[in-house]
């Protein structure tokens, strides 16, 4: 008796799965985070999804456009697309071994995320100030500002976090204690919140 | 046992900061787009929510493909990480819909 796999066709994608080595060519840091990131998605496309069947399951939703700024939203768009570009070059930057402008780029990251959370809670306070609240609001459609109110908030802390995340990484890339693997495996996180965002952005404000 | 195993060999393709701008400018065309089809030009209402799903999904796949790297991985990572969540998609779209639009029907 030959063993099955002598038949195999072919050998080196059966070895691959055997055990013994990483099937997917990344490194732990990288595949834990994506494993991360794909239960945190799984999070946000139930929040999105509950948006959604409870908005079509309400006979009226208030209109954005007279309530919301969405022109002041669109900036928050733009300024987070720029971070995730810097974010990107700064990864770019320290593969190259160009520590220094990899941390300026940190750095342009990280301010691009503060600018967007400090516009987010500009946009709150005003939202608050016509009178939302997370279960009650002038509009009379309970459900709007409670989903508004959670799923802005819950990207709102992924931002902020990111931030205290990216400041950690650019210190230690200054130092030298992270290589570009580590950045990396940040900067996945980094394009996740604007991937997000890209879903978040039409859902509460344009649709 | 704590020896490196050099049998992982972490994939070293980057995309040039030539293609980060140009993903860049393309998402920003993108954004304004789906600003413009709001606030600018009156279309019908099916034809604006075909447009802004389009554009997201768009924008979605060139943050995905180029800012976190997932054209230069194995395609089996790019599988395990996409795959689930479209599934997800259309489950949830399919087990969702009728009931949203049952409850639609008894206002």
């Amino acid at each position: 008796m030959t063993a099955v796999g002598a038949h195999e066709p072919d050998q080196t994608a059966a070895s691959r799965w055997d055990g013994g080595r990483s099937p997917f060519d990344v490194g732990w840091g990288k595949l834990m985070m994506w494993l991360f990131l794909m239960s945190d998605a799984l999070t946000f496309s139930g929040m999105l999804i509950g948006l959604w069947t409870l908005r079509l399951g309400s006979p009226t939703w208030p209109d954005r456009a007279h309530i919301m700024n969405i022109r002041l939203v669109g900036i928050m768009t733009v300024i987070l697309i720029c971070s995730s570009t810097t974010m990107a070059l700064s990864v770019y930057e320290a593969r190259r071994g160009a520590r220094q402008r990899a941390v300026w780029f940190i750095a342009a990251t990280i301010v691009a995320g503060f600018i967007f959370a400090a516009l987010q809670a500009t946009e709150w306070t005003h939202f608050i100030a016509d009178g939302a609240r997370l279960n009650t609001n002038p509009w009379g459609v309970p459900a709007f500002s409670f989903t508004f109110f959670i799923i802005t908030g819950y990207h709102g802390l992924h931002v902020v976090g990111g931030c205290v995340y990216l400041w950690a990484m650019a210190h230690r890339i200054a130092k030298g204690l992270s290589g570009a693997g580590g950045l990396e495996v940040a900067g996945l996180y980094w394009g996740f919140v604007d991937l997000v965002w890209v879903f978040i952005w039409p859902s509460i404000y344009l649709l | 046992m704590h020896h490196h195993d050099p049998e992982i060999v972490e994939h070293d393709h980057m995309a040039p900061p030539r293609t980060f701008l140009t993903a860049w400018l393309i998402l920003l065309v993108l954004t304004a787009v789906e600003v413009s089809v709001v606030l600018v030009f009156a279309l019908p209402a099916a034809m604006r929510v075909t447009i802004l799903l389009i554009t997201a999904c768009l924008k979605a796949s060139l943050i995905g493909a180029y800012y976190m790297n997932l054209k230069f991985e194995r395609l089996v990572m790019m599988y395990v990480i996409v795959i689930p969540l479209i599934a997800l998609a259309l489950v949830m779209f399919w087990g969702v819909v009728p009931d949203a639009a049952r409850i639609l029907g008894l206002h």
